[in-house]
């Protein structure tokens, strides 16, 4: 699901900063796969710490990107190196899936429609009356009664699978 | 709202928010209501869960982006200068 204004703040990202950060990872001896990858992870956590948390920036957005994707490729670059001195495998398995990523998979069969609701308030942080838009409400009111009872919808799903918060965010 | 869907909305506002105004009245009706700290850390891992699948959603959105870039036209000069960089 493309969404024009987020997907409009992720182009300008990759047009302004992703050949700083793919020239510094390249000088290290990354490849353009690494470089990619690296940059899609910086680009999710900037988003959660200037969007999602709603924290100001101290430094430009340029600046901070550039410094997360740093930090990001130097901890890659440890992580090949302790894995590499391991057993010399080059750990291409498939990684497995961690307990919230089943439950998401789970939730999503019960209920898309009210998790895409949820994620657009609580991560994208829509107002309330983009979301009434989005999901066709005729008011703020309608759209936040309605929020509230797919909270409840998804909480009793949780609540069913008998998951604990430790398990979930261990 | 009816009062299952309010509980909602003062533990959102206690635990989200951090309202001290619905902090004191979480304190207050769990005295009163024993399963209401259940309910909270469940509304809690659902926060979780909404995260989770909002990434995932943003990781996808974001590989569109990148496709996007390293394959249509209007955006070749971008691309030719991120390829030069891997040349050996």
């Amino acid at each position: 699901m493309k969404t024009p204004n987020r997907s409009a703040l992720i182009q300008g990202l990759y047009l302004e900063s992703f050949p700083d950060v793919a020239k510094y990872i390249a000088s290290k001896g990354g490849t353009l796969d690494e470089a990619k990858e690296i940059f899609q992870e910086g680009i999710v956590r900037y988003y959660e710490h200037i969007v999602v948390k709603q924290n100001p920036l101290k430094s430009g957005d340029k600046a901070y990107l550039f410094g997360i994707c740093r930090n990001l490729w130097h901890s890659h670059f440890q992580q090949t190196i302790k894995e590499t001195a391991l057993d010399g495998s080059d750990f291409s398995e498939e990684p497995s899936f961690t307990e919230s990523e089943q439950l998401v998979t789970y939730l999503k069969s019960v209920g898309q429609k009210c998790m895409n609701l949820l994620q657009s308030f609580y991560y994208e942080k829509l107002s309330m009356t983009q979301l009434a838009t989005r999901f066709g409400y005729r008011s703020e009111r309608s759209a936040t009664v309605q929020k509230y009872k797919c909270l409840e919808k998804v909480r009793n799903e949780v609540k069913s699978k008998s998951l604990t918060y430790e398990d979930f965010i261990a | 709202m009816r009062t299952s869907l309010h509980n909602l909305e003062i533990i959102e506002e206690a635990f989200l928010n951090n309202s001290k105004e619905h902090q004191v009245l979480i304190e207050a009706k769990s005295l009163l209501e024993p399963k209401l700290q259940k309910d909270i850390l469940l509304q809690l891992v659902t926060y979780e869960a909404v995260k989770t699948y909002g990434r995932e959603l943003f990781k996808r959105e974001i590989s569109e982006v990148e496709n996007e870039l390293f394959s249509q036209s209007r955006f070749s000069a971008f691309r030719q200068k991120i390829l030069s960089y891997f040349k050996s």
